[in-house]
Protein backbone atom coordinates (compact mmCIF):
# COMPACT_ATOMS: atom_id res chain seq x y z
CA UNK A 1 0.00 0.00 0.00
CA UNK A 2 2.97 2.14 0.81
CA UNK A 3 4.56 1.45 -2.55
CA UNK A 4 1.08 2.30 -4.29
CA UNK A 5 0.86 5.90 -2.48
CA UNK A 6 4.35 6.88 -3.10
CA UNK A 7 3.63 5.63 -7.35
CA UNK A 8 0.79 7.90 -7.15
CA UNK A 9 2.87 10.83 -5.61
CA UNK A 10 5.27 10.33 -8.03
CA UNK A 11 3.59 10.72 -10.96
CA UNK A 12 1.48 13.13 -9.29
CA UNK A 13 4.43 15.30 -8.79
CA UNK A 14 5.82 14.56 -12.64
CA UNK A 15 1.86 15.61 -13.96
CA UNK A 16 2.53 18.67 -11.36
CA UNK A 17 5.76 19.78 -12.49
CA UNK A 18 4.03 20.58 -16.31
CA UNK A 19 0.90 22.18 -14.64
CA UNK A 20 3.53 24.26 -13.01
CA UNK A 21 5.73 25.65 -15.90
CA UNK A 22 2.53 26.11 -17.55
CA UNK A 23 2.09 28.62 -14.29
CA UNK A 24 4.99 30.13 -14.38
CA UNK A 25 4.41 30.89 -18.03
CA UNK A 26 1.12 32.37 -17.03
CA UNK A 27 2.48 34.26 -14.36
CA UNK A 28 5.53 36.34 -16.15
CA UNK A 29 2.97 37.71 -18.67
CA UNK A 30 0.24 38.45 -15.92
CA UNK A 31 2.82 40.04 -13.95
CA UNK A 32 4.22 42.67 -16.56
CA UNK A 33 0.29 43.09 -18.33
CA UNK A 34 -2.00 41.97 -15.65
CA UNK A 35 -3.62 39.98 -18.76
CA UNK A 36 -4.35 35.98 -18.49
CA UNK A 37 -2.86 34.71 -21.43
CA UNK A 38 -5.00 32.27 -23.11
CA UNK A 39 -2.78 30.83 -25.79
CA UNK A 40 -0.25 29.49 -22.94
CA UNK A 41 -1.57 26.26 -23.37
CA UNK A 42 -0.60 26.52 -27.51
CA UNK A 43 3.27 27.01 -26.58
CA UNK A 44 3.29 23.65 -24.85
CA UNK A 45 1.99 22.21 -27.55
CA UNK A 46 4.31 23.89 -30.25
CA UNK A 47 7.05 22.91 -28.07
CA UNK A 48 6.26 19.28 -28.62
CA UNK A 49 5.38 18.97 -31.71
CA UNK A 50 8.09 21.28 -33.19
CA UNK A 51 10.58 18.85 -31.14
CA UNK A 52 9.12 16.27 -33.04
CA UNK A 53 9.47 17.31 -36.25
CA UNK A 54 13.10 18.69 -35.52
CA UNK A 55 14.31 15.72 -33.65
CA UNK A 56 12.63 12.51 -35.61
CA UNK A 57 11.51 13.89 -39.00
CA UNK A 58 14.80 16.04 -39.42
CA UNK A 59 17.37 13.51 -37.42
CA UNK A 60 18.86 16.57 -35.42
CA UNK A 61 20.48 15.42 -32.11
CA UNK A 62 18.65 16.03 -28.93
CA UNK A 63 21.32 18.51 -27.56
CA UNK A 64 20.56 20.56 -31.20
CA UNK A 65 16.89 20.27 -31.23
CA UNK A 66 16.11 20.96 -27.85
CA UNK A 67 17.42 24.85 -28.01
CA UNK A 68 16.52 25.06 -31.54
CA UNK A 69 12.85 24.40 -30.21
CA UNK A 70 13.07 26.51 -27.77
CA UNK A 71 13.80 29.42 -29.70
CA UNK A 72 11.49 29.03 -32.76
CA UNK A 73 8.36 28.87 -30.37
CA UNK A 74 10.10 31.94 -28.61
CA UNK A 75 9.62 33.52 -31.82
CA UNK A 76 6.08 32.78 -31.85
CA UNK A 77 5.41 34.39 -28.62
CA UNK A 78 7.42 36.99 -29.80
CA UNK A 79 5.27 37.14 -33.22
CA UNK A 80 2.35 36.80 -30.97
CA UNK A 81 2.91 39.96 -29.11
CA UNK A 82 3.88 41.88 -32.16
CA UNK A 83 1.09 41.09 -34.31
CA UNK A 84 -1.53 40.50 -31.81
CA UNK A 85 -0.81 42.31 -28.94
CA UNK A 86 1.60 45.41 -29.70
CA UNK A 87 -1.09 46.41 -32.52
CA UNK A 88 -4.08 46.90 -30.24
CA UNK A 89 -4.35 50.65 -30.09
CA UNK A 90 -6.32 51.03 -26.48
CA UNK A 91 -5.57 48.06 -24.71
CA UNK A 92 -8.13 47.04 -22.16
CA UNK A 93 -7.33 43.77 -20.03
CA UNK A 94 -10.19 42.27 -21.73
CA UNK A 95 -9.61 43.27 -25.20
CA UNK A 96 -5.91 41.59 -24.69
CA UNK A 97 -7.07 38.55 -23.08
CA UNK A 98 -9.63 38.09 -26.18
CA UNK A 99 -6.58 38.92 -28.45
CA UNK A 100 -5.10 35.97 -26.77
CA UNK A 101 -7.85 33.77 -27.08
CA UNK A 102 -8.19 34.55 -31.10
CA UNK A 103 -4.48 33.78 -31.08
CA UNK A 104 -4.74 30.22 -29.96
CA UNK A 105 -7.16 29.47 -32.02
CA UNK A 106 -5.03 30.51 -34.89
CA UNK A 107 -2.16 28.42 -33.43
CA UNK A 108 -4.30 25.53 -32.76
CA UNK A 109 -5.64 25.35 -36.12
CA UNK A 110 -2.57 26.23 -38.10
CA UNK A 111 -0.85 23.25 -35.86
CA UNK A 112 -3.37 21.02 -37.48
CA UNK A 113 -2.78 21.81 -40.88
CA UNK A 114 0.91 21.24 -40.50
CA UNK A 115 0.83 17.66 -38.16
CA UNK A 116 -2.51 16.80 -38.60
CA UNK A 117 -4.88 15.16 -35.88
CA UNK A 118 -2.51 12.27 -35.24
CA UNK A 119 -0.42 11.76 -32.33
CA UNK A 120 3.44 12.26 -32.02
CA UNK A 121 5.61 10.06 -30.11
CA UNK A 122 9.39 11.66 -28.64
CA UNK A 123 11.90 8.90 -27.62
CA UNK A 124 12.77 9.22 -24.21
CA UNK A 125 15.93 11.47 -23.44
CA UNK A 126 17.66 8.63 -21.60
CA UNK A 127 15.82 5.40 -22.52
CA UNK A 128 12.31 3.87 -21.51
CA UNK A 129 13.80 1.93 -18.94
CA UNK A 130 11.73 2.18 -15.47
CA UNK A 131 13.55 2.05 -12.70
CA UNK A 132 12.16 0.84 -9.05
CA UNK A 133 12.10 3.05 -6.01
CA UNK A 134 10.75 2.20 -2.82
CA UNK A 135 8.12 0.16 -4.44
CA UNK A 136 7.23 2.44 -7.24
CA UNK A 137 8.32 2.48 -11.02
CA UNK A 138 9.73 5.87 -11.93
CA UNK A 139 10.10 6.54 -15.96
CA UNK A 140 13.34 8.47 -15.93
CA UNK A 141 11.72 10.65 -18.45
CA UNK A 142 10.17 11.80 -15.08
CA UNK A 143 13.19 12.85 -13.70
CA UNK A 144 13.97 15.52 -16.69
CA UNK A 145 10.38 17.22 -15.95
CA UNK A 146 11.09 17.56 -12.64
CA UNK A 147 14.76 18.55 -13.26
CA UNK A 148 13.61 21.06 -15.83
CA UNK A 149 11.20 22.90 -13.88
CA UNK A 150 13.81 23.09 -10.75
CA UNK A 151 16.01 24.54 -13.75
CA UNK A 152 13.42 27.11 -15.20
CA UNK A 153 13.02 28.44 -11.08
CA UNK A 154 16.76 28.61 -10.14
CA UNK A 155 17.02 30.74 -14.18
CA UNK A 156 14.09 32.49 -13.27
CA UNK A 157 14.72 33.27 -9.24
CA UNK A 158 18.60 34.38 -10.64
CA UNK A 159 17.25 36.38 -14.08
CA UNK A 160 14.82 38.13 -11.97
CA UNK A 161 16.50 39.07 -8.49
CA UNK A 162 20.22 39.56 -9.73
CA UNK A 163 19.64 41.21 -13.98
CA UNK A 164 18.89 44.58 -14.56
CA UNK A 165 16.46 42.83 -17.10
CA UNK A 166 14.76 41.35 -14.88
CA UNK A 167 14.65 44.26 -12.56
CA UNK A 168 13.12 46.15 -15.01
CA UNK A 169 10.31 43.39 -15.81
CA UNK A 170 9.78 43.11 -11.55
CA UNK A 171 9.19 47.00 -12.12
CA UNK A 172 6.68 47.14 -14.88
CA UNK A 173 4.68 44.19 -12.55
CA UNK A 174 4.39 46.61 -9.95
CA UNK A 175 4.17 49.78 -11.64
CA UNK A 176 3.87 50.14 -15.17
CA UNK A 177 4.04 54.04 -14.92
CA UNK A 178 6.65 54.73 -12.45
CA UNK A 179 8.56 51.96 -14.61
CA UNK A 180 8.10 54.54 -17.77
CA UNK A 181 8.78 57.38 -15.79
CA UNK A 182 12.13 56.23 -14.37
CA UNK A 183 12.79 55.50 -18.48
CA UNK A 184 12.24 51.76 -18.67
CA UNK A 185 10.84 50.55 -22.33
CA UNK A 186 7.13 49.20 -20.53
CA UNK A 187 6.32 47.89 -24.76
CA UNK A 188 9.99 46.18 -24.76
CA UNK A 189 9.19 44.32 -21.46
CA UNK A 190 5.70 43.13 -22.40
CA UNK A 191 7.61 41.78 -25.60
CA UNK A 192 9.98 39.68 -23.32
CA UNK A 193 7.68 38.81 -21.06
CA UNK A 194 5.92 36.85 -24.23
CA UNK A 195 9.17 35.64 -25.04
CA UNK A 196 10.33 34.14 -21.53
CA UNK A 197 6.83 32.34 -21.00
CA UNK A 198 6.95 30.85 -24.91
CA UNK A 199 10.24 29.34 -23.61
CA UNK A 200 8.82 27.78 -20.87
CA UNK A 201 6.67 26.42 -22.30
CA UNK A 202 8.45 25.45 -25.04
CA UNK A 203 10.33 23.54 -22.09
CA UNK A 204 7.14 21.81 -21.22
CA UNK A 205 6.05 20.29 -24.09
CA UNK A 206 9.73 19.26 -24.94
CA UNK A 207 10.14 17.40 -21.74
CA UNK A 208 6.43 15.96 -21.57
CA UNK A 209 5.73 14.61 -24.98
CA UNK A 210 7.68 11.77 -24.55
CA UNK A 211 5.58 10.34 -21.51
CA UNK A 212 2.18 11.23 -22.92
CA UNK A 213 2.30 12.14 -26.68
CA UNK A 214 1.59 15.31 -28.34
CA UNK A 215 -1.28 16.12 -30.72
CA UNK A 216 -2.62 19.57 -31.73
CA UNK A 217 -5.40 20.03 -29.37
CA UNK A 218 -3.35 18.95 -26.39
CA UNK A 219 -2.83 22.81 -25.17
CA UNK A 220 -6.31 23.61 -23.91
CA UNK A 221 -6.26 21.45 -21.32
CA UNK A 222 -2.73 22.05 -19.59
CA UNK A 223 -3.80 25.56 -20.01
CA UNK A 224 -6.71 25.22 -17.78
CA UNK A 225 -4.81 22.96 -15.40
CA UNK A 226 -1.63 25.59 -15.21
CA UNK A 227 -4.15 28.54 -14.65
CA UNK A 228 -6.00 26.38 -12.07
CA UNK A 229 -2.08 26.26 -10.24
CA UNK A 230 -1.63 30.04 -11.14
CA UNK A 231 -4.70 30.69 -9.29
CA UNK A 232 -4.11 28.03 -6.44
CA UNK A 233 -0.55 29.35 -5.86
CA UNK A 234 -1.46 32.83 -6.04
CA UNK A 235 -1.67 34.75 -9.60
CA UNK A 236 1.42 36.38 -9.79
CA UNK A 237 3.57 34.30 -7.52
CA UNK A 238 6.21 32.66 -8.98
CA UNK A 239 7.18 29.91 -5.86
CA UNK A 240 3.09 30.46 -5.30
CA UNK A 241 3.29 28.52 -9.13
CA UNK A 242 5.40 26.15 -8.28
CA UNK A 243 3.73 24.74 -4.98
CA UNK A 244 0.36 25.48 -6.78
CA UNK A 245 1.43 22.37 -9.79
CA UNK A 246 2.96 20.40 -7.27
CA UNK A 247 -0.37 20.12 -5.23
CA UNK A 248 -2.32 20.23 -7.87
CA UNK A 249 -1.04 17.35 -9.50
CA UNK A 250 -0.71 15.33 -6.38
CA UNK A 251 -4.35 15.76 -5.40
CA UNK A 252 -5.54 14.97 -8.93
CA UNK A 253 -3.00 11.69 -8.92
CA UNK A 254 -3.79 10.82 -5.49
CA UNK A 255 -7.62 11.36 -5.22
CA UNK A 256 -7.57 9.04 -8.49
CA UNK A 257 -5.67 6.79 -6.63
CA UNK A 258 -7.41 6.16 -3.33
CA UNK A 259 -10.78 7.45 -3.83
CA UNK A 260 -12.28 7.54 -8.01
CA UNK A 261 -10.46 7.96 -11.25
CA UNK A 262 -13.63 9.60 -12.84
CA UNK A 263 -13.69 12.35 -10.48
CA UNK A 264 -10.12 13.22 -10.63
CA UNK A 265 -9.99 16.65 -12.50
CA UNK A 266 -13.20 17.07 -9.72
CA UNK A 267 -10.66 17.01 -6.96
CA UNK A 268 -8.61 19.01 -7.79
CA UNK A 269 -10.86 22.09 -8.81
CA UNK A 270 -12.52 21.15 -5.04
CA UNK A 271 -9.44 21.68 -3.93
CA UNK A 272 -9.02 25.15 -5.93
CA UNK A 273 -12.56 26.54 -4.99
CA UNK A 274 -11.72 25.65 -1.06
CA UNK A 275 -8.85 27.54 -1.37
CA UNK A 276 -9.90 30.60 -2.77
CA UNK A 277 -12.66 30.79 0.01
CA UNK A 278 -10.91 30.75 2.83
CA UNK A 279 -7.61 32.72 0.62
CA UNK A 280 -9.43 34.23 -2.19
CA UNK A 281 -5.78 35.13 -3.38
CA UNK A 282 -4.17 32.08 -3.17
CA UNK A 283 -1.63 30.50 -0.96
CA UNK A 284 0.93 32.65 -1.98
CA UNK A 285 -0.61 35.83 -2.93
CA UNK A 286 -1.17 39.31 -1.35
CA UNK A 287 -4.45 40.79 -1.41
CA UNK A 288 -3.33 44.02 -0.88
CA UNK A 289 -1.45 44.03 -4.65
CA UNK A 290 -4.41 41.81 -5.97
CA UNK A 291 -6.79 44.88 -4.98
CA UNK A 292 -4.36 47.40 -7.30
CA UNK A 293 -4.41 44.92 -10.29
CA UNK A 294 -6.91 45.45 -12.93
CA UNK A 295 -7.70 41.91 -12.87
CA UNK B 1 -25.63 10.13 -47.41
CA UNK B 2 -21.88 8.31 -46.18
CA UNK B 3 -20.80 9.41 -42.96
CA UNK B 4 -20.56 11.06 -40.53
CA UNK B 5 -17.21 9.16 -39.01
CA UNK B 6 -18.24 9.72 -35.39
CA UNK B 7 -21.07 8.65 -33.10
CA UNK B 8 -21.68 12.20 -32.06
CA UNK B 9 -22.21 14.41 -35.63
CA UNK B 10 -23.85 11.25 -37.01
CA UNK B 11 -26.56 11.38 -34.23
CA UNK B 12 -26.77 15.09 -35.24
CA UNK B 13 -27.64 14.03 -38.95
CA UNK B 14 -29.81 11.56 -38.05
CA UNK B 15 -33.14 13.61 -37.54
CA UNK B 16 -32.80 15.39 -40.94
CA UNK B 17 -31.89 12.05 -42.74
CA UNK B 18 -35.28 10.93 -41.48
CA UNK B 19 -37.33 14.74 -42.08
CA UNK B 20 -36.14 14.37 -45.38
CA UNK B 21 -36.43 10.81 -46.22
CA UNK B 22 -32.85 10.55 -47.71
CA UNK B 23 -30.91 6.91 -46.88
CA UNK B 24 -28.17 7.69 -44.39
CA UNK B 25 -24.93 5.43 -44.12
CA UNK B 26 -23.19 6.47 -41.16
CA UNK B 27 -19.64 4.88 -40.31
CA UNK B 28 -19.63 5.44 -36.72
CA UNK B 29 -20.07 2.93 -33.91
CA UNK B 30 -23.04 3.17 -31.43
CA UNK B 31 -25.76 1.71 -32.31
CA UNK B 32 -27.81 4.49 -31.71
CA UNK B 33 -27.36 6.30 -34.23
CA UNK B 34 -29.71 3.11 -36.39
CA UNK B 35 -31.77 2.45 -33.07
CA UNK B 36 -34.53 4.49 -31.56
CA UNK B 37 -34.60 3.54 -28.01
CA UNK B 38 -37.94 5.27 -27.68
CA UNK B 39 -39.78 3.67 -29.97
CA UNK B 40 -37.84 0.67 -29.78
CA UNK B 41 -37.42 -0.20 -33.75
CA UNK B 42 -34.72 0.41 -35.92
CA UNK B 43 -34.47 4.20 -37.73
CA UNK B 44 -36.19 3.93 -41.05
CA UNK B 45 -33.90 5.92 -42.80
CA UNK B 46 -30.64 5.35 -41.22
CA UNK B 47 -28.13 2.14 -41.76
CA UNK B 48 -24.61 2.08 -40.68
CA UNK B 49 -21.46 -0.10 -41.08
CA UNK B 50 -19.05 -0.29 -38.15
CA UNK B 51 -19.10 -3.20 -35.88
CA UNK B 52 -21.32 -1.65 -32.28
CA UNK B 53 -19.55 -1.91 -28.82
CA UNK B 54 -21.86 -4.73 -28.20
CA UNK B 55 -20.24 -6.87 -30.72
CA UNK B 56 -16.34 -5.83 -29.55
CA UNK B 57 -17.53 -6.72 -26.09
CA UNK B 58 -18.62 -10.21 -27.10
CA UNK B 59 -15.79 -11.21 -28.68
CA UNK B 60 -13.40 -10.20 -26.00
CA UNK B 61 -15.52 -11.87 -23.44
CA UNK B 62 -16.13 -15.22 -25.61
CA UNK B 63 -12.32 -15.28 -25.76
CA UNK B 64 -11.93 -14.31 -22.18
CA UNK B 65 -13.93 -17.14 -21.09
CA UNK B 66 -11.87 -19.43 -23.59
CA UNK B 67 -8.95 -18.85 -22.14
CA UNK B 68 -10.89 -19.22 -18.40
CA UNK B 69 -10.25 -15.84 -17.22
CA UNK B 70 -13.23 -14.45 -14.97
CA UNK B 71 -11.59 -11.53 -12.86
CA UNK B 72 -10.70 -8.51 -15.04
CA UNK B 73 -10.15 -4.66 -14.59
CA UNK B 74 -11.99 -2.20 -16.64
CA UNK B 75 -10.14 0.78 -18.37
CA UNK B 76 -12.13 3.37 -20.11
CA UNK B 77 -11.63 6.74 -21.28
CA UNK B 78 -14.18 9.57 -20.23
CA UNK B 79 -15.13 10.85 -24.07
CA UNK B 80 -18.66 9.28 -25.73
CA UNK B 81 -16.68 6.03 -26.69
CA UNK B 82 -15.51 5.03 -23.60
CA UNK B 83 -18.03 5.58 -21.75
CA UNK B 84 -20.74 3.57 -24.23
CA UNK B 85 -17.71 0.59 -23.69
CA UNK B 86 -17.79 0.91 -20.30
CA UNK B 87 -21.72 0.67 -19.94
CA UNK B 88 -21.91 -2.75 -22.25
CA UNK B 89 -18.43 -4.21 -20.47
CA UNK B 90 -20.60 -3.73 -17.41
CA UNK B 91 -24.14 -4.84 -18.66
CA UNK B 92 -22.80 -8.04 -20.28
CA UNK B 93 -20.49 -8.92 -17.51
CA UNK B 94 -22.68 -11.25 -16.04
CA UNK B 95 -23.70 -12.95 -19.22
CA UNK B 96 -20.78 -14.57 -19.30
CA UNK B 97 -19.61 -14.81 -15.65
CA UNK B 98 -17.27 -12.03 -15.69
CA UNK B 99 -16.17 -10.48 -12.40
CA UNK B 100 -15.03 -6.79 -12.55
CA UNK B 101 -13.03 -5.54 -9.63
CA UNK B 102 -11.65 -2.61 -10.78
CA UNK B 103 -13.67 0.08 -13.29
CA UNK B 104 -10.82 2.92 -13.69
CA UNK B 105 -11.36 6.20 -16.04
CA UNK B 106 -9.10 8.94 -17.14
CA UNK B 107 -9.71 11.84 -19.18
CA UNK B 108 -8.98 12.01 -23.33
CA UNK B 109 -6.31 14.49 -23.01
CA UNK B 110 -5.07 12.98 -19.68
CA UNK B 111 -1.19 12.88 -19.48
CA UNK B 112 -0.35 9.82 -17.78
CA UNK B 113 -3.09 6.66 -16.57
CA UNK B 114 0.23 5.17 -13.99
CA UNK B 115 -2.28 5.97 -11.26
CA UNK B 116 -5.23 3.67 -12.41
CA UNK B 117 -2.83 1.01 -13.39
CA UNK B 118 -1.17 0.87 -10.24
CA UNK B 119 -4.69 0.35 -8.73
CA UNK B 120 -5.36 -2.04 -11.33
CA UNK B 121 -2.37 -3.66 -10.08
CA UNK B 122 -3.47 -3.71 -6.14
CA UNK B 123 -6.46 -5.54 -7.13
CA UNK B 124 -4.89 -8.19 -9.02
CA UNK B 125 -7.25 -8.93 -12.47
CA UNK B 126 -6.71 -11.96 -14.60
CA UNK B 127 -6.46 -9.52 -17.51
CA UNK B 128 -7.11 -5.76 -17.92
CA UNK B 129 -9.63 -4.31 -20.86
CA UNK B 130 -9.48 -0.76 -21.99
CA UNK B 131 -11.66 1.00 -23.69
CA UNK B 132 -10.27 4.35 -25.62
CA UNK B 133 -9.07 6.09 -28.65
CA UNK B 134 -6.43 8.23 -29.46
CA UNK B 135 -3.33 9.03 -27.57
CA UNK B 136 -4.92 7.36 -24.48
CA UNK B 137 -4.78 4.25 -25.56
CA UNK B 138 -1.38 4.39 -26.24
CA UNK B 139 0.32 5.76 -23.01
CA UNK B 140 -1.85 3.62 -20.84
CA UNK B 141 -0.19 0.52 -23.19
CA UNK B 142 3.10 2.48 -21.93
CA UNK B 143 2.28 2.32 -18.35
CA UNK B 144 1.21 -1.12 -18.44
CA UNK B 145 4.51 -1.93 -19.28
CA UNK B 146 6.62 0.37 -17.11
CA UNK B 147 5.01 -0.96 -14.38
CA UNK B 148 5.57 -4.29 -14.93
CA UNK B 149 2.46 -5.68 -15.38
CA UNK B 150 2.85 -7.66 -18.61
CA UNK B 151 1.79 -10.60 -16.77
CA UNK B 152 -2.06 -9.11 -16.40
CA UNK B 153 -3.06 -9.53 -20.66
CA UNK B 154 -4.27 -6.29 -21.63
CA UNK B 155 -6.97 -6.22 -23.80
CA UNK B 156 -7.62 -3.22 -26.67
CA UNK B 157 -10.81 -1.88 -27.68
CA UNK B 158 -11.29 -1.82 -32.25
CA UNK B 159 -10.43 1.39 -31.49
CA UNK B 160 -6.79 0.24 -31.20
CA UNK B 161 -7.22 -0.48 -35.03
CA UNK B 162 -4.36 1.15 -36.52
CA UNK B 163 -0.78 0.06 -37.36
CA UNK B 164 0.34 3.85 -36.39
CA UNK B 165 -1.00 2.71 -32.60
CA UNK B 166 1.67 0.26 -32.40
CA UNK B 167 4.52 2.43 -33.80
CA UNK B 168 3.80 4.64 -31.46
CA UNK B 169 3.14 2.34 -28.34
CA UNK B 170 7.31 2.00 -28.97
CA UNK B 171 7.21 -1.77 -27.85
CA UNK B 172 4.84 -1.77 -25.45
CA UNK B 173 1.82 -3.14 -27.80
CA UNK B 174 3.93 -6.76 -27.71
CA UNK B 175 1.33 -9.58 -26.68
CA UNK B 176 -1.54 -6.59 -26.53
CA UNK B 177 -4.95 -8.41 -27.63
CA UNK B 178 -7.77 -6.40 -29.47
CA UNK B 179 -10.53 -7.57 -31.69
CA UNK B 180 -10.54 -6.22 -35.27
CA UNK B 181 -12.31 -6.29 -38.36
CA UNK B 182 -10.96 -8.72 -41.36
CA UNK B 183 -9.77 -5.53 -43.33
CA UNK B 184 -6.83 -5.34 -40.46
CA UNK B 185 -5.46 -8.75 -40.86
CA UNK B 186 -6.44 -9.16 -44.66
CA UNK B 187 -2.98 -11.25 -45.08
CA UNK B 188 -3.49 -13.52 -42.34
CA UNK B 189 -6.47 -15.15 -43.70
CA UNK B 190 -6.87 -18.46 -44.86
CA UNK B 191 -7.14 -18.18 -48.71
CA UNK B 192 -10.90 -20.03 -48.17
CA UNK B 193 -11.98 -17.12 -46.44
CA UNK B 194 -15.08 -15.33 -47.62
CA UNK B 195 -13.62 -11.75 -47.02
CA UNK B 196 -9.83 -12.82 -48.08
CA UNK B 197 -10.21 -11.77 -52.17
CA UNK B 198 -12.10 -7.42 -50.72
CA UNK B 199 -9.65 -7.31 -48.04
CA UNK B 200 -6.44 -8.18 -50.39
CA UNK B 201 -7.86 -6.00 -52.98
CA UNK B 202 -8.62 -2.81 -50.87
CA UNK B 203 -5.11 -3.50 -49.03
CA UNK B 204 -3.47 -3.06 -52.42
CA UNK B 205 -5.71 -0.28 -53.68
CA UNK B 206 -4.92 1.55 -50.40
CA UNK B 207 -0.63 1.08 -50.22
CA UNK B 208 -0.27 1.81 -53.44
CA UNK B 209 -2.67 5.35 -53.81
CA UNK B 210 -1.66 6.46 -49.93
CA UNK B 211 1.39 4.90 -49.20
CA UNK B 212 0.48 4.29 -45.60
CA UNK B 213 -0.69 1.23 -43.53
CA UNK B 214 -4.35 1.35 -43.43
CA UNK B 215 -6.53 1.17 -40.51
CA UNK B 216 -10.07 -0.04 -39.52
CA UNK B 217 -11.63 3.44 -40.31
CA UNK B 218 -10.82 3.19 -43.83
CA UNK B 219 -13.02 0.57 -43.95
CA UNK B 220 -15.83 0.98 -42.88
CA UNK B 221 -16.46 3.71 -45.69
CA UNK B 222 -15.70 1.34 -47.75
CA UNK B 223 -18.62 -1.18 -46.96
CA UNK B 224 -20.70 2.31 -46.97
CA UNK B 225 -19.89 3.51 -50.01
CA UNK B 226 -19.71 -0.28 -51.85
CA UNK B 227 -23.22 -0.60 -49.93
CA UNK B 228 -24.84 2.70 -51.45
CA UNK B 229 -23.08 1.73 -55.29
CA UNK B 230 -24.93 -1.88 -55.03
CA UNK B 231 -27.79 -0.15 -54.13
CA UNK B 232 -27.66 2.87 -56.90
CA UNK B 233 -26.49 0.18 -59.82
CA UNK B 234 -29.73 -2.04 -59.08
CA UNK B 235 -32.13 0.52 -58.47
CA UNK B 236 -31.47 3.11 -60.19
CA UNK B 237 -31.96 7.31 -58.14
CA UNK B 238 -35.09 6.73 -56.49
CA UNK B 239 -34.42 7.47 -52.39
CA UNK B 240 -36.96 5.38 -51.54
CA UNK B 241 -35.59 1.82 -53.74
CA UNK B 242 -32.45 2.70 -52.58
CA UNK B 243 -33.53 2.51 -48.30
CA UNK B 244 -35.49 -0.61 -49.49
CA UNK B 245 -32.50 -2.44 -51.05
CA UNK B 246 -30.13 -1.16 -48.39
CA UNK B 247 -32.54 -2.99 -45.99
CA UNK B 248 -32.85 -6.34 -47.97
CA UNK B 249 -29.32 -6.77 -48.92
CA UNK B 250 -28.33 -10.16 -47.58
CA UNK B 251 -24.60 -11.78 -47.72
CA UNK B 252 -22.66 -8.65 -48.97
CA UNK B 253 -19.22 -9.39 -48.46
CA UNK B 254 -17.28 -6.04 -46.76
CA UNK B 255 -14.12 -5.12 -45.61
CA UNK B 256 -15.52 -5.77 -42.07
CA UNK B 257 -17.82 -8.66 -42.13
CA UNK B 258 -20.57 -10.50 -44.21
CA UNK B 259 -23.78 -8.11 -43.66
CA UNK B 260 -27.15 -9.31 -43.82
CA UNK B 261 -29.17 -6.60 -43.33
CA UNK B 262 -33.20 -6.57 -42.60
CA UNK B 263 -36.15 -4.40 -41.17
CA UNK B 264 -35.15 -4.71 -37.36
CA UNK B 265 -31.39 -4.92 -37.97
CA UNK B 266 -29.77 -1.75 -39.66
CA UNK B 267 -26.30 -2.40 -38.62
CA UNK B 268 -25.84 -5.96 -40.63
CA UNK B 269 -23.22 -7.72 -38.39
CA UNK B 270 -22.78 -10.13 -35.76
CA UNK B 271 -19.89 -10.62 -33.35
CA UNK B 272 -17.92 -12.86 -35.99
CA UNK B 273 -17.46 -9.78 -37.81
CA UNK B 274 -14.68 -9.55 -35.20
CA UNK B 275 -10.84 -11.98 -35.27
CA UNK B 276 -9.44 -11.62 -31.84
CA UNK B 277 -5.60 -10.13 -33.23
CA UNK B 278 -2.86 -10.45 -31.19
CA UNK B 279 0.09 -7.85 -31.40
CA UNK B 280 3.02 -9.68 -32.29
CA UNK B 281 6.64 -8.72 -33.67
CA UNK B 282 4.83 -5.44 -34.11
CA UNK B 283 2.44 -6.59 -36.10
CA UNK B 284 -0.83 -7.91 -36.06
CA UNK B 285 -1.26 -11.80 -35.60
CA UNK B 286 -4.07 -14.11 -35.73
CA UNK B 287 -5.16 -16.04 -32.19
CA UNK B 288 -7.06 -19.18 -32.21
Amino acid sequence: MSGQIFQYLVTGITVGSVYAMVAVGFNIIYNVTEIINFAQGEFVMLGGLIMVFLHVSLGLPLILAFPATVVLVTMVGVLLDRLAINPIRQPTVLSLIIATIAASILIKGTAMFIWGKDPFDLPAFSGRDPITLLGAVIQPQYFWVIGFLVLVVIVLTFFFDRTIIGKAMSACADNPDAASLVGINVKKMVLLSFALSAAIGAVAGITVTPISLMEYDRGAMLAIKGFGAAVLGGLGSFPGAVIGGLILGAIESLGAGLISSGYKDAFALIVLLFVLFFKPSGIFGNIEISRIKRF
Amino acid sequence: MIGPSLSGTSMAVVPLAEKYKTPLVSCAASYKIVWDDQKNQARKWVFKTPQTDTMAVEAIYTFLKKKGINTIAVLSVTSGFGASGRGELIRLAPDYGMNIVADEKYGPKDTDMTVQLTKIKGKAPQAIVNWSVGPTQVVALRNWKDLGMTSIPFYQSHGFGSRKNIELAAGAAEGVYCPLGAVNVSELLADNHPQKAVTMQYMKDYAAKYNEPLSSFGGHAWDALELVATALKAVGCDKAKIRDFLENTQGFVGQHGIFNFSPDDHIGLDKTAFQMVVVKDGDWALVE
